[in-house]
């Protein structure tokens, strides 16, 4: 038996389970040895060349699962908003769920749906609004687009989507009424970042008001009659037309329709703070909760430098899962609950079902990431004081124990040790060890090696066979303490 | 009587408890404070901005239904309090306790200065600093608590799936949904093997092994208690809802006597910006909303009639609305608000504070009811005089608290904050 390295006190799991847990959502059973057999580097590269990935077989679930309004215009999404019955305004966001759920545990395009993820809170929105319920196909494949594309094209559709001129009050801003909500989280969220904010070489509140000057009139059109219904709509009579200053630049007066704002986006996306404050906070996703200087340097250096080339992000991504600091990062981030439970969804192959009598996301919901649901502007937080809680770790073992025990079969969603544990694996240390194995991507310590063996012998012998009677209620219960193991707490 | 009630709680808690270190077992059987005589301190948090107008209603002023054309609601629904001010007819029950004297209610208070930012006027009223540089101070409540938590699995929770931010950086800082929700499920038959597995592969001495010993020890203490059985005082039905349930399970925490001092509760849905009533003004979404508090808040405060001056809760939110309605039928972010606090210790039965008026020239920049009373002010006679915690300082930095309201008999100027 291998357990000299399945368990130890120090060991760190190897590069490809490393990949596994950062770049994918977790492993799958045959993940590492794939990965392994490709080689980092390429891994890596294939992962960064989504179009390249022949994902057929999550296409094939995608394809069965309901998502006739991914591909509805923007004008038949808008008209949806207030039509009825309300399960048909809602359906374009709950079909993206569907959809993001089904591609995070299924897809081969791993990193794709991670940078998804990543600029889903980056640019976060709240979903559920009037509205932006019903277009948000939109907005989705908006951000799939850019995922890995260039920042500032990607900066813009933000700006001119109507789901953003409506969370964040542009469409009501206008000469005489500035709203300056957007022109504020622009430059402290999405660009240069609190870290600029009153500091030298970044803004401060003037440049704020200035912006929102700026991109007064940016609104959409909301004539229900119009055939760019739902689309971008510049209304230059609420524009202020007069000069202004932003980050110590002239705006000069009378510019053509959008310039200014156009010209405020294009100024803070060539910031080099822009540049420090995206590295910074992909580090903090893809690192640890407070990322090491020197990769969130280089990196800005690199998203700095390919400003203009429509793989910048896919560049700043190269360079940031090529440095040390990332490779030696193992295991330095609490899992939220979004990365644990689709990482136990792909470990134990529990599929995501979609059922008129259950929903997966009663379970899920009330860890405190809903998806879409984050009501402020600034995303769901990246760091472990906000999810490693007693309420975060109470709702990871209730759905695990419930999902182990079977409550949901019923309705598709669940495992059957049986199988994939072979016929002559049939006492407590065998039964621990394959699962440990099969689930935690990486060695664990020897205390949790011991607890779970200890569970499964009952005071017995762990080497001799447990009776028969009891090897499926332990081999489900050994799999679901694998999954909420301390070890695959972190990623 | 306590003490006996708590080495009961300290004997008939399984394994759990039994297995923590005796010195943590010693500090949890003194975990309450009595002989300090501290309240128990619940924090209610409405957010979004709910519309106080509509709820604390100015409802014979001119003024208000001149704003209010379509909204407003007047003298055929409003329950008069004092021929100027009336409650929300959905407010009903909260009538009675204003009637008993256990309500304060306080109208123009918020924030000292505009924000109209739900995010940091969140953010600025839960750490207890106004402006940014609060974020490294963490929260008001976390900083009362660094002086007087036990060490207990109770001294503060936050009903909710994270903790709010009041209680940020307090490390014995919980949050939970509710109770109920809080055991380990699966098969009955292995729950006891599984709850040992847990404990054995977490270290208790490593940061999240912490957090899990926490969240078994809180297992233990409300699978002995058996919350699904729990029974309020007789006549108290809490409605169906998220707050009732939290209001709920702290008055079960309470009762069982485990040492909590500061419990925070959220309760949304205040962001009013459309369709806030119906054809009558004072039905609709916001009535529903108005009722739901309301009873919630009246259910647990008769639930609690044993600890009566043990127990004291503030209601707020993070702005009140505008008090021009906009076209929509609804309000948009304004700037004073309605705090309302729950004691059987308030000295007066009125209202507190200034009344500023609705009239445009009374308005905060002509568009929004103002703040006379900084919600600091409230909230740091409740520490002095409740709590017992005389660093209003270190509570919020850069304020000066000398004009209290006199909520609780404090009396201005503010000399030797000891006496209370």
């Amino acid at each position: 038996m291998a357990t000299a390295t399945l368990s130890s006190s120090t060991a760190q799991p190897t590069l490809a389970e490393h990949a596994a847990n950062r770049i994918q959502f977790g492993a799958r059973p045959g993940d590492i040895d794939a990965i392994d057999a490709m080689g980092y580097d390429a891994f890596v590269d294939q992962q960064l060349n989504p179009d390249s990935i022949d994902d057929a077989s999550a296409d094939q679930v995608l394809n069965a699962a309901p998502n006739a309004t991914l591909s509805e215009t923007l004008q038949q999404l808008y008209d949806r908003r207030n039509i009825s019955p309300y399960a048909e305004v809602i359906r374009p966001i709950r079909e993206v769920q569907y959809n993001t759920m089904l591609r995070a545990v299924e897809s081969k395009k791993q990193l794709q749906e991670r940078m998804v993820n990543f600029w889903y809170d980056h640019f976060n929105i709240y979903g559920w609004d009037y509205t932006t319920r019903s277009i948000f196909p939109t907005w989705d494949a908006m951000v799939r687009k850019h995922a890995l594309g260039n920042f500032h094209a990607f900066l813009i559709d933000t700006a001119q989507h109507a789901s953003m001129l409506l969370y964040l009050d542009n469409y009501k801003s206008t000469d005489g009424g500035p709203n300056e909500n957007y022109a504020r989280e622009l430059i402290e969220l999405h660009t240069l970042g609190a870290m600029h904010y009153n500091v030298p070489g970044g803004y401060n509140d003037e440049d704020v008001y200035e912006t929102s000057r700026c991109f007064t009139g940016w609104n959409f059109d909301a004539n229900s009659e119009s055939p760019n219904r739902g689309g971008f709509l510049y209304r230059h009579d609420d524009h202020d037309r007069f000069q202004k200053w932003v980050l110590g630049v002239n705006i000069p007066r009378d510019q053509a329709p959008t310039q200014d704002g156009l010209d405020v986006l294009s100024l803070l996306a060539h910031h080099p703070g822009t540049a420090k404050h995206i590295a910074w906070r992909l580090a903090q996703r893809f690192i640890s909760d407070n990322p090491p200087a020197s990769v969130v340097e280089s990196t800005a250096a690199v998203f700095h430098a390919n400003t203009e080339a429509p793989d910048q992000l896919k560049l700043a991504m190269k360079h940031l899962l090529s440095s040390d600091e990332f490779k030696s990062a193992r295991r330095a981030k609490f899992k939220r609950p979004f990365d644990w439970s689709i990482s136990m969804l792909r470990a134990l192959e529990v599929p995501y079902v979609i059922h008129e009598k259950f929903s997966f996301e009663w379970l899920y919901d009330s860890m405190g990431q809903p998806l879409y649901s984050w009501s402020t502007p600034d995303g769901a937080p990246d760091v472990k004081e906000q999810w490693a809680t007693s309420n975060g770790m109470i709702k990871r073992w209730r759905m695990m124990f419930e999902t182990a025990d079977g409550w949901y079969l019923k309705y598709g969603f669940g495992f059957n040790p049986f199988a994939v544990m072979p016929g002559d694996i049939k006492t407590a240390e065998q039964i621990a060890d394959f699962w440990i194995r099969r689930v935690i991507c990486g060695p664990v310590s020897d205390e949790t090696r011991k607890a779970i063996i200890d569970y499964a012998s009952e005071g017995r012998n762990p080497k001799l066979p447990l009776p028969g009677s009891q090897i499926e209620t332990k081999a489900k219960y050994v799999a679901a303490l694998c999954a909420v193991s301390p070890e695959f707490m972190m990623r | 009587m306590k003490t006996i009630k708590r080495r009961s709680f300290v004997q008939g808690c399984c394994a759990g408890i039994a297995a923590l270190s005796g010195s943590r077992i010693t500090k949890m059987a003194f975990a309450q404070d009595e002989q300090f005589g501290r309240d128990v301190l619940i924090n209610v948090f409405l957010r979004g901005g709910m519309d106080s107008l509509n709820y604390f209603i100015p409802y014979a002023d001119p003024d208000y239904h001149l704003a209010r054309a379509d909204l407003g609601i007047g003298d055929s629904s409003a329950l008069d309090i004092d021929g100027y001010f009336g409650l929300h007819p959905a407010a009903i029950r909260l009538m009675e306790l204003y009637n008993q004297g256990h309500l304060a209610f306080i109208p123009a208070s918020g924030l000292p200065i505009a924000n109209r930012s739900h995010f940091q006027a969140q953010d600025y009223i839960e750490r207890g600093y106004v402006g940014d540089e609060g974020k490294q101070y963490g929260g008001w409540l976390a900083r009362h608590l660094a002086d007087t938590a036990a060490g207990t699995p109770f001294d503060g929770v936050s009903f909710g799936s994270s903790v709010a931010t009041s209680l940020e950086s307090f490390p014995g800082a919980i949050a939970m949904n509710n109770l109920n929700g809080f055991s380990l499920s699966g098969s009955s038959s292995q729950r006891n093997d599984l709850r040992r597995a847990l404990r054995a592969m977490w270290n208790p001495e490593q940061e999240f092994g912490v957090v899990a010993h926490q969240t078994l020890d809180l297992v233990d203490v409300i699978a002995a208690n058996s919350p699904e059985n729990y029974v309020p005082v007789d006549g108290v039905e809490y409605p169906r809802e998220s707050i009732a349930d939290s209001l709920k399970s702290i008055a079960q925490l309470i009762k069982l006597d485990l040492g909590l001092q500061a419990a925070t509760v959220d309760y949304g849905g205040w962001d009013t910006h459309e369709s806030q009533a119906g054809g009558n003004p004072a039905e609709g979404y916001f009535a529903q909303r108005a009722q739901r508090l309301s009873d919630s808040l009246h259910a647990f405060w008769n639930d609690m009639v044993n600890y009566h001056g043990k127990v004291t809760m503030v209601v707020m939110s993070e702005f009140g609305r505008r008090v021009k309605e906009n076209d929509n039928r609804g309000t948009d972010h304004g700037h004073g608000g309605l705090m309302m606090v729950f004691s059987t210790d308030l000295v007066e039965k009125k209202i507190w504070g200034q009344w500023p008026g609705l009239s445009s020239d009374q308005l905060f920049q002509r568009v929004d009811l103002d703040v006379t009373t900084d919600y600091r002010t409230v909230l740091s006679e409740i520490l002095i005089t409740r709590l017992k915690q005389y660093n209003i300082s270190g509570i919020f930095p850069g304020y000066a608290f000398d004009q209290p309201l006199g909520l609780f008999g404090m009396t201005t100027p503010v000399r030797n904050w000891d006496m209370y």
